[in-house]
């Protein structure tokens, strides 16, 4: 109940998002579209993209709320300047350098009054930073499901899983200001879980044809051990 | 007597400019990637603009303009360099009054 009432109050996005959140989508619509270029596939391109960031924020957004922490979406102008580049230079062959942008986190101070550590936390960080890519894997694999399991399944609904996939591997690179480096910073025994789970399942699915989260987290567990032993413990 | 870093990136940053703009393929591919690097440059000099020596980074981008012109001489330079300098000034006015962060 207490985060319906902060979702209620707290939850929307800002001009400077929309602005960002209709650059990213167009730039990384176009890029997708580019390889196959029609006005039908860039405008089904840009929706997408544009749902899929909606999606990845607003996760964040919650996740962030819960905690007391502000998310905001900041356009990676770097990153996405060079994916475009990359992407017109390579013919459209290089679509797959999805680094739209980031988050910027701030502390709202009237959910954190009596908080254990008031101030902002990387644990917090790192949770609030990576239920972004676990948001996005888990909007793929709906529409893959879709395709797999029922009659209503079209193609686009492979383009979107494909998207959210690569989009969800870059978000975990430990690089500022994408999602990993706070994850990596904050608490590195939860980047490795994250990161071996799609790690497994990226396996599992160019060798097997297995789309599983199952088989996906108890991988990543298997990998994080290992890195626990061996790292955590070890050094 | 050895480069400084400005001198090397300029070095490395004209060949860079050199071989991206010999791979595009067409003017209109190659006036869109330079007016791209135009944009990044406005962005790199709002973010140094209060952090001197500024010369080294003159140093470092006229390289890699001069590189990427040399490899384009087969389309319109003066265009290249015009949509080079108007969009690093356009990122940069925008970055300044607050338009994009």
């Amino acid at each position: 109940m207490e985060l319906l009432h902060r979702i209620k109050q707290e939850f929307g996005f800002s001009k400077d998002e929309v602005i960002a959140f209709l650059v990213s989508s167009l730039i990384f619509g176009f890029i997708y579209a580019f390889k196959n270029f029609s006005l039908g596939e860039l405008l089904s391109s840009i929706t997408f993209v544009l749902v899929s960031l909606l999606v990845h924020v607003s996760v964040q957004k919650i996740v962030g709320l819960h905690y007391g922490v502000k998310v905001e979406y900041r356009v990676w102008w770097y990153g996405s300047l060079t994916a475009l580049i990359v992407s017109l230079l390579s013919g459209g062959k290089i679509w797959w350098l999805i680094i739209p942008g980031g988050i910027v986190c701030s502390l709202i101070a009237k959910y954190r009054v009596g908080a254990f550590r008031y101030g902002l936390d990387y644990a917090t960080l790192s949770i609030v930073a990576i239920s972004g890519p676990v948001a996005s894997l888990t909007f793929g694999s709906l529409f893959k499901n879709l395709i797999l399991y029922t009659p209503f399944g079209i193609p686009i609904f492979n383009d979107i899983y494909q998207w959210n996939l690569i989009y969800c591997i870059f978000s975990l690179i430990p690089i500022p200001p994408l999602d990993g480096h706070y994850s990596f910073i904050g608490t590195r025994n939860t980047y490795v879980l994250a990161a071996g789970s799609l790690f497994v399942y990226v396996l599992l699915i160019l060798f097997a044809k297995i789309y599983s989260w199952i088989y996906a987290l108890i991988g990543g567990v298997l990998i994080w051990l290992i890195y626990y032993i061996m790292i955590e413990e070890g050094g | 007597m050895g480069l400084t870093w400005a001198e090397k990136g300029m070095a490395i940053l004209f060949l860079l400019g050199f071989l991206i703009a010999l791979i595009a393929k067409n003017a209109i591919i190659s006036y869109i990637v330079i007016s791209c690097f135009g944009f990044m440059t406005g962005r790199l000099l709002y973010r140094r603009r209060k952090k001197p020596p500024y010369f080294p980074w003159f140093l470092v981008l006229s390289g890699f303009i001069l590189g990427y012109s040399c490899g384009s001489l087969r389309f319109n330079a003066l265009i290249i360099l015009t949509l080079y300098v108007g969009f690093a000034l356009l990122a940069y006015l925008l970055s300044l009054k607050g338009y994009i962060k």
